[in-house]
């Protein structure tokens, strides 16, 4: 099921009705009823699982009987452990069990335990159950994305007015998804710069690079593509989602590089996994290192995310500590600015960092991505 | 786009560029829609 498929304007013509025609009152149950059926549709299995975990969810978050730390627990554990099930049954991955997969699992989930934590901190106004149906089932995030934060999805559910230059924004952005997917993704990106590298020595460091390079430019066209089309889609129905992605191959370090890419995970992971750990351990590295590797292996369950997410913390971690090595001691006499060419240089290491970093995930083994760094670092 | 286009143009000129933008993207996705659709390999979300 994706924004390109046979049929996919049917459907998004279907949910804007769906969120404008009924009179207002029904609205909310008509965003619900259309999830469902979509998800329903395309694969029962998943919307099984999706009513399952979601009704767990508001139970755990509700039930007064239950403390809030066992609650808060038991969702984690159910989601996290539904995750790894249906990881793991895409990594056993024979024919058999590729049916299995369940679309839209991990955003869902990390949806779905953002509420619970939310609801048993006290962070969350008043609200129904209507309120939590309609943001666990809501169309535009169903599948890729962005995850999206409840209190502000509340807050645009009962405010949403129809508005002519919203909805004007909603249709560019669709464009530019579009645009991004068909147009630099599968044409300039798959057509084009990949027939070029099929020309070149894939044992070459020009050949490693450029594979790395090419993999990392069609991930970014294509999910920023993705949430785009789905933020433009939510615009029209009146919701301003999170942003997903903001050029993050501008990005000037790695921190800033993960403040750019896939910004709703990454924002999900800083709050639920790094800032506990951080009050826990009292020392940012730990917290860093664990949060960037649950992060990899969210993306799938393998050694090669688990390298990729580590390999990320580990520049973050270098980074913070270059920064403390550098409020210690102050390479510039105080007042002189740092020269434009310094933020040229760091901007080219974060990228060449991003992009060997794709190394680990543009292959099928990680010794295939040990081959592929080899020849990347000319050893 | 249109504000960014009205600083700098006329509302005319502004609006012309904005359809012939507009129209040029929409002929673009058009033109590579049967393009076969590039594997997005980003783990298995």
């Amino acid at each position: 099921m994706t924004w390109t498929a046979e049929g996919s304007f049917y459907w998004m013509a279907l949910f804007v009705s769906a969120a404008w025609l009924p009179p207002r009152n029904a609205r909310p149950y008509a965003l619900i009823i259309f999830g469902i059926l979509v998800l329903g549709m395309v694969s029962p299995k998943s919307l099984l699982v999706m009513l399952g975990l979601g009704t767990f969810g508001y139970g755990a978050a509700h039930l007064r009987k239950l403390p809030s730390r066992w609650a808060i627990t038991t969702i984690s554990i159910c989601a996290v452990g539904c995750i790894i099930f249906n990881k793991a049954n895409i990594h056993i991955g024979s024919e058999t069990t590729g049916s299995m997969l369940l679309l839209g699992l991990s955003f869902y989930a990390l949806r779905i335990i953002h509420y619970v934590i939310e609801t048993r901190t006290a962070s969350l106004k008043r609200h129904t159950l209507t309120d939590y149906a309609v943001y666990v089932t809501f169309y535009p995030i169903l599948i890729a994305g962005p995850v999206h934060r409840f209190e502000e999805f509340r807050r645009d559910l009962y405010r949403r007015r129809w508005d002519r230059a919203l909805c004007a924004g909603g249709l560019e952005r669709i464009l530019y998804g579009f645009v991004k997917i068909t147009v630099m993704g599968n044409y300039f990106v798959n057509s084009k710069l990949d027939h070029w590298i099929a020309g070149i020595d894939p044992s070459s460091w020009a050949g490693a690079y450029l594979r790395c390079f090419s993999f990392g430019a069609n991930m970014y066209f294509q999910f920023s593509g993705y949430s785009d089309i789905a933020i433009g889609l939510a615009m029209i129905a009146g919701f301003r989602l999170i942003e997903n992605f903001r050029f993050p191959f501008l990005a000037v370090n790695i921190q800033d590089f993960w403040r750019r890419w896939h910004i709703s995970a990454a924002n999900w992971f800083r709050d639920y996994v790094f800032t506990p750990t951080l009050a826990v351990s009292r020392h940012p590295i730990p917290a860093i290192l664990l949060s960037m590797l649950l992060l990899g292996i969210w993306h799938e369950l393998s050694i090669r995310y688990l390298a990729w997410g580590l390999y990320h913390g580990f520049g973050i971690a270098v980074l913070r500590l270059f920064r403390y090595a550098k409020s210690a001691v102050p390479l510039l006499p105080p007042g002189l600015q740092v020269r434009k060419s310094a933020t040229l240089l760091s901007w080219l290491i974060t990228l060449n960092f991003v992009i060997v970093g794709f190394a680990f995930t543009c292959t099928n083994t990680l010794q295939e991505s040990f081959v592929l760094l080899k020849t990347l670092f000319l050893l | 786009m249109y504000a960014f286009l009205m600083k700098y143009m006329p509302a005319l000129a502004a609006e012309i560029i904005l359809v012939i933008w507009y129209t040029a993207l929409i002929l673009a996705v058009i033109l590579n829609w049967d393009l076969p659709q590039a594997e997005f390999r980003y783990g298995n979300m």
